[in-house]
């Protein structure tokens, strides 16, 4: 049990690297606290039962401590803090990029199955759990065990069998919040999945409520919301019962070690082997040590949720390491044509695309049609390698990789909140300024550009809302063809611009770039373009059945 | 602003008030704590006081001794009652929150609002947040000042003098809460900006992540997040720093009271110092005090660590509760008083006020039973408006008469059809249950036959997530037969036909005419010319 969770948390406290320093620092303070705070009571107790029964001792020594204690308490738990939290946000800060690596590692067929809004609410969500892997876990159990082991070695200059009841006290507090920990694991997940249901019914029907009222089904919808509710509360429920009666426990044993080692310690004075003034001040350090000990049960009641939360935060993000990217150099000028032959495509159980073949040519307009939801999109992605192809191959000639060749407009025009000079070339590859204006004036976007105060260095706001749709589309478009490579996959080109300026683009580009292999998909073809004058390759029409 | 923080914390209010009971156990059984505490705290103290003053042997102390047992097992058990009462006021007090939000989405649609999917995740976090003013806070508000008066009473029985130390740190509660309060307000409200700035780095990356991929731009990314989070952590950090402050002023205040007591019983046990009681110390009273004096401050400590639960509540209260009450309907619309045989749906001065105040005015009209009536106009002319008034989902003020066939149902045919992850038969049978054969027929009949062939497990075949693995011509069609096997007689369509493929769109029209023909009342709001012109009646809308 102890290896798999490793496996899960390993490559998140593996980030601790660059921060071992600060993160020393920080138990140093959080122990410091934790022993000044014991310091302070068991001193005082000290002092006062000297100053009540003993004639003649030094009291500004003790006086002095006491003042010490008090103060640096104080200080050290608040630098304990602000050291600790800053190693949390700097640990967070890595561990997003740890998991952006992770994600970008990942095959682009998977990432197309994510969804982008579920999928950025679970990683935050998760993101945040993971900060209790520091804070509440691994400090305070350190804090708890190195704080007791130091007690321990104290009382054993009074008493060895002093020595074993604190480390006794300690393993049993430790065991009991392990078991507690290791019960919390089976019943997050069952949370986390019971959780993950309720969601999604909650937005599914608040999605679809117009039409659920209609129906008049509506009150079962919401009973059967209430159960799935009711089956979450049940589950935190026990969750919180659970570390109740962790907390119950830990108590109950914490008294009896107090009462042990009174009893102990009143004997010790009896026999006369312990001054009084050392009894009590004995008798106080074990009620401060308590105090930290209750404290534990409330922090690792939360470990299932943090270890489930790595779990999935690493199924999500791809298990494996990431690897070094290759590097895909591909020759800029070079004319290469793409084949197709017999492409089949499965989705969901069926066959979208049904024994597909083309030779595709360098220097022509090549079309895929067919009427919207048919496939073309998929037949595309199949061409990119991103869905695996049930028979038949696509290849380039001269044989070359299609990633490093094939300049991909998808059908969504993603735009970066971020400038347009960073939306149009996001790999920071060496361009002029020329080069941008070039391809800007191709797309008839070089005036309203230009118009702008900053230009090139305007920010395009959350998902470009700057921009209308079919601006957009040309920006997404001007991206491509900044990326220069030899072969255009271009998904729904014109989606959103008028069909005149739709054919002169058209008939621009290819003109400007006559060496490119030009593939369109699109649910209109030339014909409904007006014919653009441009060398006409193949058509492939998809039919649905 | 103020008018959403306010409702905001009538909702808690309200909320708080379904648990009264439980709370009350709560707090009583805390107070019970206190006292069990001061009683073994006492015990320890006298027992000090008799062994080490008037040197009494163990054996003559064995009564105490025992009492001690008693009270330190008491004490951990009273944790445990207190704790349970605290469980069930948090499950009580969510499943309030529950059932009200259901109402809320009830009355929302009934009011003419529309939901969306985030609606429904109200049901998750927000709700999450609510717990801890439940299971901490709210008790722990009424402990912070009953627990310490009680140990201040007791010491200023022991000592004035330590009685006044500790009471003089008492008018400094209200001054810590304020302090703690501000401290985590602002952390709050600069945590909320920043997470902002930061998330909308990190967001922007994910959701964008197969165009980075697509473009090799990831190295670029990652140093982009990389940067924001580095920022982010700094200006945290400031923040921190100030709010960390309160609680710090907190600890620094009870180690100096426990400092200050011992210092102050110390030197007048030696007799340093006689004034005011100094010199009526003994070791029993001295060591009472000096133990109680941490406990005075733990309620304190509490309080302020359960202070963000407050803040996390009221913020998730804010999403909770009521939103602005949407005007009314003159009344529910009259079944059939007056309604001629052969009409489904008559009115009169019809008009609607939008959430936005505008308002919109329909022309008289009335709606025949059987046959296609198509209601057309421009987008926004309010087409769907007057659907949703037909459906009792929007509030209106005139005249409007419908069918006693209205009380069976309206088969509703929405452009977004509800889909659930599972069978395709399931996603048939949603609403109301057929025999396979019958489901068969209809596929067949809303051109769906080829899918029932493509898929190897006919009807069982499991469909994904929202109707993944089928087209958005086929998911409408799926929704389509729905309307078709139902007995219901009224079937209410909204753009049944836009954004399609030529193909679906045919097939769907064909079969909302088929079922005009069979004697059902069908109603589109459309702006389809094919579909206008196929119809048997149409209400021209215009705004």
């Amino acid at each position: 049990m102890i290896r798999r969770d490793w496996r899960f948390l390993r490559p998140w406290l593996k980030q601790v690297k660059g921060t071992r320093w600060s993160l020393l620092l920080g138990l140093l303070l959080a122990l410091a606290t934790a022993l000044f705070g014991i310091g302070l009571l068991s001193l005082s107790g000290w002092f006062i039962t000297a100053a009540a029964l003993y004639v003649a001792f030094d009291i500004y020594s003790p006086g002095a401590g006491i003042r010490f204690f008090a103060i640096a308490r104080t200080v050290s738990r608040y630098v304990e803090r602000l050291v600790n939290h800053d190693v949390v946000l700097a640990l967070q800060a890595r561990w997003r990029v740890a998991l952006f690596k992770r994600l970008q590692a990942q095959p682009l067929g998977r990432l197309l199955r994510l969804r982008v809004a579920d999928a950025v609410q679970q990683l935050t969500r998760n993101l945040d759990a993971l900060d209790n892997l520091l804070l509440r876990l691994l400090l305070p159990g350190l804090v708890f065990t190195i704080a007791s082991l130091l007690l321990a070695l104290f009382w054993s200059f009074y008493n060895p069998v002093l020595a074993v009841l604190a480390i006794g006290g300690w393993l049993a507090v430790l065991l009991f919040s392990v078991r507690l920990a290791a019960t919390t694991r089976t019943l997050a997940v069952q949370q986390l999945r019971v959780a993950e249901r309720l969601r999604r019914s909650a937005m599914n029907t608040t999605e679809s409520i117009t039409e659920l009222m209609a129906w008049n089904v509506y009150p079962d919808y919401e009973q059967a919301l209430l159960q799935q509710a009711d089956r979450q509360e049940r589950l935190d429920n026990r969750q919180l019962l659970l570390q109740h009666r962790c907390l119950y426990k830990v108590e109950i044993f914490a008294q009896l070690l107090f009462l042990l080692v009174l009893g102990l310690v009143i004997t010790e004075f009896e026999q006369g082997q312990l001054m009084s003034a050392e009894v009590i001040m004995l008798l106080l350090s074990a009620f401060a040590w308590q105090e930290l000990a209750t404290e534990l049960p409330t922090q690792w009641g939360g470990y299932g949720k943090t270890l489930a939360a790595a779990k999935r935060l690493l199924r999500f993000a791809g298990q494996n390491e990431p690897e070094p990217a290759t590097d895909a150099a591909h020759s800029g000028g070079n004319k290469f044509a793409l084949i197709l032959e017999q492409v089949r495509v499965m989705q969901a159980g069926r066959m979208v695309v049904d024994n597909v073949s083309a030779h595709l040519q360098a220097g022509k307009v090549h079309w895929i049609q067919g009427a919207s939801g048919i496939g073309k999109t998929t037949l595309a992605e199949a061409i990119m390698g991103w869905r695996p192809l049930h028979s038949g191959s696509v290849s380039l000639r001269p044989a070359a990789s299609t990633d490093a060749h094939v300049g991909y407009l998808t059908q969504q025009s993603e735009m970066f909140d971020d400038t347009l000079r960073a939306n149009l070339n996001p790999s920071r590859q060496r361009l002029s300024d020329q080069d941008y204006w070039q391809v800007l004036k191709l797309l008839e976007l070089d005036s309203l550009i230009s118009s702008l105060p900053l230009a090139l260095d305007t920010l395009v706001g959350s998902r470009g809302v700057m921009f209308s749709g079919g601006q957009r589309r040309r920006l997404a478009l001007a991206r491509v063809l900044l990326q220069n490579r030899p072969i255009l996959l271009l998904d729904e080109p014109f989606a959103g611009l008028e069909r005149p300026l739709a054919k002169r683009l058209l008939e621009r580009l290819v003109k400007a770039y006559p060496d490119k292999t030009w593939l369109i998909i699109s649910h209109i073809g030339p014909q409904q373009l007006n014919s653009p004058n441009v060398p006409d390759g193949e058509r492939i029409q998809l039919a649905s059945y | 602003m103020s008018t959403v923080a306010a409702s905001a914390h009538a909702y808690l209010q309200q909320l708080a008030r379904t648990v009264k009971r439980p709370i009350m156990w709560a707090f009583c059984f805390g107070l019970i704590k206190t006292a069990v505490i001061v009683i073994q705290l006492a015990i320890v103290a006298s027992l000090a006081h008799e062994l080490f003053v008037h040197g009494r042997g163990l054996v003559s102390l064995l009564h105490l001794f025992i009492w001690l047992v008693v009270f330190s097992f008491a004490r951990a058990g009273i944790g445990l009652l207190q704790n349970a009462c605290l469980r069930l006021a948090t499950q009580t007090a969510s499943h309030h929150a529950r059932t009200r939000l259901l109402t809320r989405w009830r009355r929302q649609i009934d009011g003419g609002a529309q939901l969306s999917a985030a609606d429904g995740a109200l049901q998750l976090e927000p709700i999450e947040s609510l717990k801890g003013y439940f299971s901490r806070y709210l008790v722990q508000q009424y402990l912070v000042f009953a627990s310490p008066l009680l140990i201040l009473i007791v010491c200023f029985s022991l000592n004035p003098v330590v009685g006044v130390l500790l009471l003089l740190s008492g008018p400094i509660i209200p001054l810590f809460m304020a302090l703690v309060g501000m401290g985590a307000e602002r952390l709050s409200q600069k945590h909320a900006e920043q997470t902002f700035a930061l998330s909308r780095t990190f967001t922007d990356k994910l959701r964008n992540v197969i165009t980075l991929k697509l473009f090799n731009a990831g190295d670029a990314a990652l140093q982009d997040v990389a940067e924001a989070g580095e920022g982010y952590r700094k200006a945290t950090l400031s923040t921190l720093k100030v709010a960390f402050l309160s609680s710090a002023v907190l600890e620094f205040f009870s180690s100096v009271a426990i400092a200050g007591v011992a210092l102050y019983v110390g030197f007048g046990l030696l007799g340093y110092i006689d004034w005011l009681g100094a010199d009526e110390l003994t070791l029993f009273s001295g060591l009472l005090v000096l133990l109680l004096a941490p406990e005075y401050f733990a309620p304190l400590r509490q309080f302020a660590q359960s202070y963000h639960d407050r803040a996390a509540a009221i913020g998730a209260a804010t999403l909770l509760c009521d939103p602005q009450q949407a005007p009314g309907s003159d009344g529910q619309p009259a079944v059939n008083t007056g309604l001629p045989e052969g009409l489904s749906f008559r009115w009169q001065n019809l008009s609607v006020i939008l959430a936005e105040g505008k308002r919109i005015t329909y022309g008289d009209g009335e709606i025949a039973k059987g046959g296609l009536c198509a209601i057309s106009g421009h987008s926004g002319s309010g087409k769907t408006t007057l659907l949703r008034v037909l459906l009792k989902q929007m509030p209106y003020q005139g005249n409007l008469i419908c069918t006693t066939e209205m009380s069976r149902g309206v088969a509703y045919f929405a452009q977004q059809p509800f889909l659930i992850a599972g069978s395709l038969r399931d996603n048939i049978n949603l609403f109301e249950r057929h025999s396979d054969d019958t489901i068969i027929a209809g596929l067949r009949q809303v051109g769906l036959g080829y899918l029932l062939r493509s898929l190897p497990e006919g009807l069982a075949a499991k469909l994904g997530e929202k109707g993944r693995g089928l087209s958005g011509g086929e998911q409408r069609r799926i929704a389509l037969l729905r309307c078709v096997l139902s007995e219901r007689r009224i079937v209410i369509a909204d753009e049944p036909t836009e954004n399609l493929d030529d193909v679906s769109a045919e097939v769907i029209c064909d079969c909302l005419v088929d079922l005009a023909a069979t004697g059902k009342t069908v109603i589109v709001a459309t702006h389809d010319p094919k579909l206008l012109a196929r119809a048997t009646h149409v209400i021209e809308v215009t705004a």
